[in-house]
């Protein structure tokens, strides 16, 4: 009887049970990064087709309006609330008044319907966020929105996954900022930043170790 | 449970009531076959194991393959684009995602209930009692939480309709203008007006207005239940209608004949409010209020009674024959009564005595007017008028002799009726059968109706127009203390309809009646210079301020001379009553009223013929056997449940299903009992019964989702009044760490007349699904809060108890360390949380919870309903397909007192956070609160002595624990 197996079985095997294995690990990382990947969370890519292409740049950054003049209820309410097209007229209807580029905010006006904005930080539905107490307890708004005073078009600049947020209600002390910069996207911390961030965490009373579990953001 | 057909046994059930001494038992099954029905029990959901009685390997592959299958295509859909529309013009005040609080009232019989809507975005989707509201306190029932789902009803009338074509209300008002032209040549002649009763001051204004214009108009009114016999009752005592108000609050001997005061009704929240004042934690003997309640059909007040005694409705009457002849009101003779009748009565008659001044006799609305003019006169004896009783006003507007159904009828057969308007009223499927009505209907030449659905009344109508619902219109009305309710829209109407006032102003010859005209102009008289201010604060309140009904100074002297009929034709009393969720079947097309369980026989989605055990022995009737009830020419078939405490020979039948249009879910089935209704006798019949070939499943909820131990109810007495306090479990398990509070609930089972309000408001808050009666059958019921109901004692006069359960939330949850994918986890404030994006559906928490409190989506209930979408609450996630669920103490509400605690940089304040249960608690017997904070209503309730744990032997730690009910029962618990 002859051998069954060639002398490069044994090889072969070693070969073959070695690549499953790295195929298998290879399978789960490239899985894991893809979930966390740009483009799955759609952060820092493609910023969403918009009916007007507002930029945030201009109003914000260069022009210097504040966002509360038009996300009006972002510190009372858990939505930041998008400006009604009234707030866009009060300056549009005395300046830039012909610019082709405003025609669906102007017809929006004459013709009393609202103007069809694709959201840009969306939240799965399960998650329930509120704006308002993160303001009160001096999260910056840049921590989730990014550099929004740098942005012509505006897109998701943070990846705004479960692992984001919890990163930061684990140890919120080095995301805190005094309430007078909230809305200062380009507030640099003087100083001590972790003993700044624990003197805030003191003086807001974060409720710490309390901000994990489930029904904090879900219910 | 399958079983061979058999009659009842009787005695059987009698030896295995009396063999357990004091064992509670919740269903005949479980008393008659302790061993099987503990077999049927032990499966997860029983009513499940017989879709898989052969689990071979082939179906296991195949049902695995399928699963697999599924569990792919969940992960697919791409759910990230969205739109985002902002106001073109914000209005002011108003923040898009905060919810917004109106003031305003649904109605009930007329009844105005006082609610607080709360509104999305324009969208009402809870209603809770007015809390400034001196009748309801914030506390409400089970037909005011359902009522947002009657607004989204998708089956309400949309549009005006003419020999069922669609049409306008235009052309309405051009057959209006015709039609009036010849009203106005015949002074109204053969002009019928019928409505249901009404307390609203504008619509009496108007169909007074319309009467000046009209002499010969005739306003006929129909209340399908009603309280016709006491404003006439009250005329045969004091010469003039009015209507008694009670003070149960006051009162230390409450004596009910036949009356269920704290049962469902327009007047439940208010009575609840008043006893359960009373009812504190007084202990026997201490001042408790004693409560001798006797009835016909077990009824809410009877299970909470001092002593109940099962009476034949027919033999009611006799029982306030002998009192009145007991207090020597003349013309009252002493009939001849049974032992136990006697007895009874003698207990409470001398209670009555003893107690003068803080003691009330109370009758049932439908006993004959003479026996209210009898409870009067013996009220005045006793002294207690102007104390525990006192008379007011009628609050809706009484009915002439010539102004009731009866007389319309005649007219109607006569061919004297030319034109009738029905207004919000079903009179072709309410009236009694015995008037034949529908028959009178078809000789009437013009027939317009007005409602919200296109029921049996809109079918025989030539005009049909639809009604703002309450939450759609501005309207006015009186809640059940009198107060004036000024009704005002939180919604914008969601179909082409017209409020009532509307189509009155338009019967009046107004063209295009303003929505709030009326209604103003009424208050415009009423308030005077000072209007709009008045007005504002009317509406901002929710009632207008010191409006509520004032004594009038009455004295009862005498009634007129009364002997109870005899008992003729027949061998059985039949009593027509209402649904306790659906009445006389104008809620009967909400889904979720349908498939609250009746509070007693725990039936869903139809009314059964409620039997007692001797009568079910004597007629061979087993559980869910169909009879035939026939009394004189007229008979309905329905399914038979034994009731334990039914009055021997008393069979109870329910209004409101039988439906033969109004909608797919009014029409789900159940047997139409208005076919039994007598023209003279209302809500009473003589008969007989015999059972018919057949059996029906009953929908029941009340074997499922059963706790496996022992000792669920307790109860103390005045001699040993305190239970032995509770054990500290050792556990091997660390503790969780610690956070500022603690929640905890406790649930009061002396205070509990399980009315379902907590269940209601519960589901409405917390966005639960409703399944249907196929899946109820199943066991698959979805609502997070059941209310227990057990019995001990004799199957014909058992002791009734209800227990509401809710999660335990326990401290070691075998659920939590079941659960394979953690998606049951425990927080900080000791919640066990149930996260649903991360459950699988495997079910093993479910199959470990001991309390059985979890439930399950089977499959995607949110489809079958799409119509309440509108309704759900935001802040709720809508669960779907293959998750678990379960009561979450209202986390939603929890976390937002935090938010806003914390927005403010303040601490919780105490006893700020309050659960949808607790909140609509008539009798305030769910507490729940902070357990770290020693002063929280919920820590004082924990140091009661008649505290316990439910299952303290499992050693789960659970944080909802019961206060055991206090047993009062003369002989048992005290002398």
């Amino acid at each position: 009887m002859g051998q069954i197996f060639s002398p490069a079985a044994d090889t072969w095997l070693h070969l073959f049970l070695a690549s499953a294995a790295s195929l298998a690990c290879g399978a789960v990382i490239f899985a894991v990064g893809i979930a966390r990947s740009d483009w799955v969370t759609g952060a820092r890519i493609h910023p969403p087709a918009q009916p007007v292409p507002f930029s945030h740049r201009h109003h914000a950054g260069e022009l210097g309006i504040d966002c509360r003049y038009c996300h009006t209820s972002a510190a009372s309410a858990p939505r930041a609330g998008l400006p009604p097209t009234h707030t866009c007229m009060t300056c549009h209807s005395q300046i830039w008044t012909g610019a082709p580029m405003l025609s669906p905010v102007r017809s929006s006006f004459a013709e009393n319907k609202p103007i069809t904005w694709n959201r840009v930080a969306v939240l799965p539905e399960y998650v329930y966020f509120r704006h308002d107490v993160h303001i009160a307890k001096g999260v910056g708004c840049v921590e989730c929105h990014g550099r929004i005073d740098t942005m012509a078009l505006t897109y998701r600049a943070k990846p705004l996954t479960m692992e984001f947020c919890l990163d930061c209600h684990r140890d919120p002390a080095p995301h805190l900022r005094p309430q007078s910069e909230i809305t200062n996207m380009a507030w640099k911390p003087e100083g001590d930043r972790a003993a700044l961030g624990h003197a805030l965490a003191r003086h807001y009373g974060i409720r710490e170790g309390q901000l994990e579990h489930c029904y904090v953001c879900h219910r | 449970m399958r079983r061979e057909h058999s009659s009842f046994d009787l005695s059987r059930a009698r030896a295995a009531a009396a063999a357990g001494g004091k064992r509670f038992w919740t269903c005949l099954e479980e008393l008659l076959d302790e061993d099987g029905f503990r077999a049927w029990m032990a499966g997860e959901f029983p009513a499940a194991v017989p879709l898989f009685e052969e689990p071979g390997r082939r179906q296991f592959l195949k049902l695995m393959g399928a699963s697999l299958l599924l569990a792919g295509l969940t992960g697919c859909g791409d759910n990230r684009a969205e739109e985002a529309l902002p106001y073109v013009n914000q209005p002011e005040n108003l923040t898009p995602g905060v919810p917004r609080h109106y003031a305003t009232a649904v109605l009930f019989e007329g009844y105005a209930q006082p609610v607080l809507a709360t509104t999305y975005d324009g969208r009402p989707t809870k209603l809770d009692g007015n809390p400034d509201h001196p009748a309801a306190h914030g506390r409400s029932d089970a037909f005011m939480q359902a009522a947002i789902f009657g607004l989204y009803d998708p089956e309400r009338s949309k549009i005006p309709s003419r020999a069922r074509a669609p049409t306008t209300w235009e052309a309405f008002a051009g057959e209006l203008e015709k039609l009036r032209t010849r009203w106005n040549e015949r002074r109204g002649e053969g002009l019928r007006l019928l409505t249901g009763d009404t307390t609203s001051p504008t619509l009496i204004r108007q169909i007074r207005q319309l009467q000046q214009q009209l002499p010969m108009l005739r306003w006929h009114r129909h209340e399908p239940i009603g309280h016709a016999n006491i404003p006439e009752g009250m005329r045969l005592a004091f010469g003039r209608p009015a209507m008694p108000q009670y003070r149960l609050d006051l009162c230390d001997v409450v004596v009910g004949i036949g009356h269920d005061l704290l049962g469902p009704g327009p007047r439940q929240v208010l009575h609840a409010g008043q006893w359960t004042r009373r009812r504190g934690e007084i202990a026997p003997g201490q001042g408790r209020q004693r409560l001798h309640i006797a009835e016909s059909t077990p009824g809410l007040t009877g299970v909470v009674a001092t002593t109940r005694l099962a009476c034949d409705a027919s033999r009611l009457p006799l029982l306030v024959q002998a009192l009145a002849a007991s207090f020597e009101i003349p013309g009252w003779p002493a009939p001849a009564l049974e032992d136990d009748e006697r007895a009874w009565l003698e207990r409470a008659a001398g209670e009555l005595r003893k107690s003068a001044g803080k003691s009330l006799l109370t009758v049932a609305p439908q006993l004959a007017a003479e026996c209210h003019a009898a409870a009067a006169a013996i009220n005045e004896r006793l002294k207690n008028n102007g104390m525990t009783v006192w008379y007011s006003e009628p609050l809706h507007a009484v009915p002439e002799k010539e102004e009731t159904l009866t007389a319309l009828c005649r007219d109607m057969a006569a061919g004297v009726v030319d034109t009738l308007i029905i207004v919000d009223s079903n009179p072709v499927y309410t009236a009694p059968a015995g008037l034949a009505f529908a028959q009178g209907l078809e000789q009437v030449p013009h027939r317009i109706h007005a409602g919200l659905h296109f029921d049996e009344t809109a079918q025989a109508c030539g005009w049909h127009l639809p009604l703002h619902h309450a939450l759609e219109s501005w309207s006015d009305a009186r809640a059940a203390d009198g107060s004036m309710t000024i009704l005002q829209p939180v919604i914008r109407p969601l179909y082409a309809s017209r409020s009532l006032h509307q189509v009155f102003d338009m019967l009046a010859g107004i063209h295009d009646p303003p929505a709030d005209g009326a209604v103003r102009a009424t208050w415009r008289d009423a308030f005077g210079k000072d209007f709009d201010e008045r007005w504002r604060r009317a509406l901002h309140d929710g009632f207008v301020a010191d409006s509520a009904a004032e004594p009038l100074t009455l004295t009862a002297t005498a009634a007129p001379p009364f002997k109870a009929p005899e008992a003729a034709g027949g061998e059985i009393d039949i009593v027509l009553g209402p649904d306790p969720t659906i009445w006389d079947g104008r809620f009967a097309n909400v889904a979720w009223l349908q498939e609250l369980p009746k509070p007693l026989s725990k039936a869903t989605w139809e009314n059964v013929i409620a039997v007692s055990a001797s009568l079910a022995a004597a007629q061979g009737l087993a559980q869910g056997d169909l009879a035939e009830i026939t009394a004189g020419e007229r008979r309905v078939r329905g399914a038979v449940w034994i009731m334990p405490g039914q009055a021997r020979r008393t069979a109870s039948l329910a209004f409101g299903y039988g439906r033969r249009s109004g909608g797919e879910i009014a029409q789900c089935g159940g047997y139409d009992a208005f076919a039994l209704q007598s023209a003279e006798r209302q809500g009473f019949a003589r008969g007989t019964i015999r059972r018919i070939e057949g059996k029906a499943v009953i929908a029941t909820t009340q074997a499922h989702h059963r706790m496996d131990g022992f000792d669920f109810v307790r109860e103390v007495t005045a001699e040993d009044p305190a239970l032995p306090s509770a054990r500290t479990a050792k556990t091997l398990y660390p503790d969780w760490p610690a956070a500022d509070h603690a929640w905890g609930m406790v649930i009061d089972l002396d205070r509990c007349i399980g009315c379902n309000a907590c269940v209601a408001a519960c589901n409405v808050e917390n966005n639960v699904l409703v399944v249907g009666k196929d899946e109820v059958a199943r066991g698959r019921e979805m609502s997070w809060l059941r209310v227990d109901r057990y019995y001990t004692g004799d199957i014909e006069s058992p002791r009734s108890y209800f227990q509401p359960v809710p999660c335990m939330h326990c401290e070691d949850a075998p659920c939590e360390m079941g659960c394979p994918v953690h998606a049951t986890t425990h927080s900080p404030e000791g919640i066990n949380q149930q996260v649903y994006n991360r459950c699988i559906g495997t079910r093993t928490c479910s199959s470990y919870c001991p309390y059985k409190v979890r439930r399950f989506n089977w499959y995607d209930y949110r489809k079958r309903d799409e119509a309440s979408r509108a309704a759900k609450n935001p802040e709720v996630t809508v669960r779907s397909r293959g998750v678990m669920e379960k009561c979450t103490y209202c986390t939603q509400r929890i976390e937002t007192a935090h938010a806003q605690a914390d927005k403010e940089g303040r601490a919780l304040r105490r006893d700020e956070v309050v659960t949808a249960c607790q909140q609509a608690c008539p009798t305030q017997a769910i507490v729940f609160g902070d357990l770290k904070d020693p002063g929280s209503a919920v820590s004082a309730q924990r140091a009661s002595g008649r505290h316990y744990v439910l299952l303290e032997e499992l050693g789960t730690r659970p944080r909802t624990t019961y206060l055991a009910r206090w047993n009062d029962t003369p002989g048992e618990g005290e002398g």
